[in-house]
């Protein structure tokens, strides 16, 4: 089997990537997808240290993440097409109305 | 007698189907919470803990059941008001407030990582949803967007975060988690880790400096009441984790220096940034939203010394004094146009008495002047540093609250020196507004002229805490 | 064999994410991310928990990237959008990046041998993840159902028409 170490390295590289494409990406959909990959990497962690600890507890936990990030989903999908209908635009860098 | 706990959920849920009703629906809120405080009471001292201490109704969380009360009453008084101005729709408003308020409920009882997590969630969707709630106006959409990318850009950190915290040991509870932290020898790095990860997202929801670049986006975007709500209960759910998890936590040996510099090091980033900056403001809003970064740093301090009583009894008065503030703000609304620029407060002070004098009384607590309760508070939390030999740290928390005086100040300048400028009219007869001026105006003053009974309670409560 | 398995299953998820990044159009990002999310599910069920895996692949590469490709529909951007932003951003996050990996990869890689298999399989059948969410995880599964609430009301509300706009 393989130890559950190089699992956590790859939830490693999928989180820094994650956190890598929220800043680079100018679109808000893009960004908003970085983040559910931040959250799938997160889960990756969970399901790895589950394995290592011979318990589902893990598993659970990675259940009510998963709805929680599908109901995240649902609500930012709808903060962003209230910005579209508005601005016509989801450009991240018109959406700087109030600076200063 | 978990049905009284189920049952006061149940009160909030039950609001949001009838409020639907156009008029009258924040009446029925009110009701609500004054029914769920009634039941609180009924738990003051008896200490119940259940689904495995997932909920715990000790004397900690009941006090902070009721600083939520309050603050959400006022919130609800005030935007009765504001409301109408703003034509925002009256039926899911409301219920928003309410499932915020059960969300909070959520996170402050519970001593589970994962339902504070979730908790967390259920208040923080509440919040992106109440940000953007002024349909018609752009920045209000604007603040709920940033609001909630960097939200969810915390609450991944916080669940990499316990990730990690999991891995150690195999439940998510804060004892166990604790005990394991302690023993680990071999694992400590891991824990670390998870911790950092954890204190990064958390800092995020308080707003402290390093990760406060939302705030003031958001409280000006965001309609005002909700605004109040924002830098009330949420830093007062923020720090309730914090005294819960570092209460059991903070014993730990291994990463005892770099914790404790790191923590020292952002409240005084905190003080000094968000003091400064506030100063060339020009939008009330923002000077506000800065100050309430400020006051977060002053609280990072109460953290770092562990003398959670004060912190506590800061975030009673900080409530008053920041929802006061806000009230008169949300007073200075005509029909849908808000006046939020310096200049347009210019005057107010003899135009409308009444308002100008309750919002300088509030900015001088602020600002932390003897007779108020501003400066009681952050007398116990700066002597309490000082006995911890925290002497630089004071040092800069005294210069910072010094500047901080001069932008409170220069608000009530305005207010009274310059010459008003025409044609600002804004409708005066508010009763609830009025009632929410008086009680804030109370306890301002009560709290600082006689704290005794309050610390009695908050003693209660620090005493709870250990327990489970 | 494993060995083999794990390393196909890491380099889609990984490459999946790297092909987000660099594409431009929406929806070409919306299918890497289909891949990436599918072969997380694979590695779910190489880690024993059979259930999650299922579960995550019907609900997040199937349900929730679908509601992206909805979105991306109605929003429907013709070109892509031009990359026109200061240049010197994208490297310096990525360098914060890899140096954000470095923390967390370290301490794996420093006592990787720890993690040595543990023997034992844990059952991650429906059977027993159900009876434990029922039994002692009661609790948060009731918050989840105050969450969806939130979400649902939230997103009728900021979208409800108010008439003709």
């Amino acid at each position: 089997m393989i130890p559950i170490g190089y699992y956590l390295i790859l939830s490693g590289i999928l989180f820094t990537l994650g956190i890598i494409a929220f800043f680079i990406k100018k679109d808000l959909i893009t960004m908003f997808m970085s983040i559910e990959i931040m959250l799938n990497s997160a889960n990756l962690a969970f399901i790895a240290f589950s394995r290592n600890l011979l318990s589902i507890n893990g598993q659970i936990v990675v259940f009510f993440i998963i709805t929680l990030a599908a109901a995240e989903a649902c609500l930012g999908l709808a903060i962003i097409l209230l910005i579209f209908r508005q601005r016509k635009t989801i450009r991240s860098e018109e959406i700087n109305l109030m600076k200063g | 007698i978990s049905l009284i706990v189920l049952f006061s959920l149940i009160i909030l849920i039950w609001e949001i189907f009838n409020s639907r009703k156009r008029n009258y629906s924040g009446y029925i809120s009110l009701i609500g919470i004054i029914i769920s405080s009634i039941f609180t009471i009924v738990f003051w001292n008896k200490n119940y803990s259940y689904f495995k201490n997932g909920l715990i109704l000790d004397n900690f969380s009941l006090l902070f059941f009721f600083l939520f009360y309050v603050s959400f009453a006022l919130v609800i008084l005030l935007s009765f008001k504001y409301i109408a101005l703003q034509k925002m729709n009256y039926g899911e408003y409301f219920s928003l407030l309410l499932l915020c308020l059960a969300g909070m409920m959520i996170v402050v009882s519970s001593n589970d990582i994962l339902i504070i997590l979730l908790g967390l969630e259920v208040f923080s969707l509440a919040n992106y949803v109440l940000a953007g709630l002024k349909l018609g106006d752009l920045k209000s959409s604007e603040a709920s967007i940033k609001y909630f990318l960097l939200g969810a850009f915390a609450s991944a950190f916080l669940i990499y975060g316990i990730a990690f915290l999991y891995g150690i040991c195999d439940s998510t509870k804060i004892n166990v988690i604790a005990d394991s932290f302690l023993s680990g020898e071999k694992i400590n790095t891991f824990a670390l880790i998870g911790f950092g990860l954890f204190l990064i997202g958390m800092f995020f929801k308080i707003a402290v400096v390093p990760f406060h670049v939302w705030t003031p986006d958001v409280y000006q975007g965001a309609p005002t009441p909700i605004t109040a709500l924002f830098s009330v209960a949420t830093k007062a759910a923020g720090f309730a984790v914090l005294i819960r998890v570092f209460s059991t936590f903070w014993p730990i040996k291994l990463g005892e220096k770099v914790i404790f510099w790191s923590l020292w090091a952002i409240a005084v980033l905190t003080m000094v940034i968000g003091n400064l900056v506030a100063l060339r403001q020009r939008n009330i809003k923002r000077i506000l939203a800065y100050s309430s970064i400020a006051h977060a740093g002053y609280m990072m301090i109460a953290i770092i010394i562990k003398d959670y009583k004060s912190l506590i009894f800061y975030i009673i008065v900080y409530i008053f004094m920041n929802i006061g503030a806000f009230a008169v703000i949300s007073a200075m609304t005509k029909e849908n146009k808000e006046y939020l620029d310096l200049e347009e407060y210019s005057g107010i002070g003899f135009k409308y008495p009444w308002l100008g004098a309750t919002l300088s009384v509030f900015l001088i607590s602020l600002a932390g002047f003897p007779p108020t309760a501003g400066f009681l508070a952050k007398f116990y939390i700066f002597s309490s540093a000082v006995r911890n030999n925290l002497i630089t740290l004071t040092i800069i928390a005294v210069l910072c609250s010094l500047i901080s005086v001069f932008y409170y100040l220069r608000v009530i300048v305005y207010m009274y020196m310059k010459p008003s400028i025409p044609g600002i009219k804004i409708e005066v007869e508010n009763p609830p507004l009025f009632l929410v001026l008086f009680i804030c105006l109370l306890g301002v003053l009560q709290l600082g002229i006689f704290p005794a009974n309050v610390i009695y309670y908050i003693n209660q409560a620090i005493s709870s805490l250990t327990i489970f | 064999m494993y060995y083999f398995l794990f390393l196909i299953l890491s380099i889609m998820a990984v490459g999946g994410v790297i092909g987000m990044i660099l594409s431009r159009n929406q929806a070409y990002n919306a299918l890497f991310l289909v891949l990436s999310f599918a072969s997380l599910g694979g590695l779910y069920a190489l880690l024993d928990a059979p259930f999650i895996a299922t579960i995550q692949i019907i609900i997040y590469a199937g349900a929730i990237i679908v509601l992206f490709l909805f979105v991306i529909m109605i929003i429907n951007l013709k070109k892509g959008l031009p990359q026109e932003r200061k240049k010197w951003i994208p490297y310096l996050a990525i360098f914060l990046g890899v140096i954000f990996l470095f923390q967390i990869i370290y301490p794996v890689i420093s006592n990787l041998i720890f993690f040595k298999q543990q023997k034992g399989i844990i059952e991650g059948s429906p059977l027993n993840l159900g009876s434990a969410l029922f039994s002692e995880y009661l609790y948060p599964f009731e918050i989840t159902s105050l969450i969806i609430i939130i979400a649902l009301i939230g997103a009728v509300v900021l979208l409800k028409r108010k008439g003709a706009k």
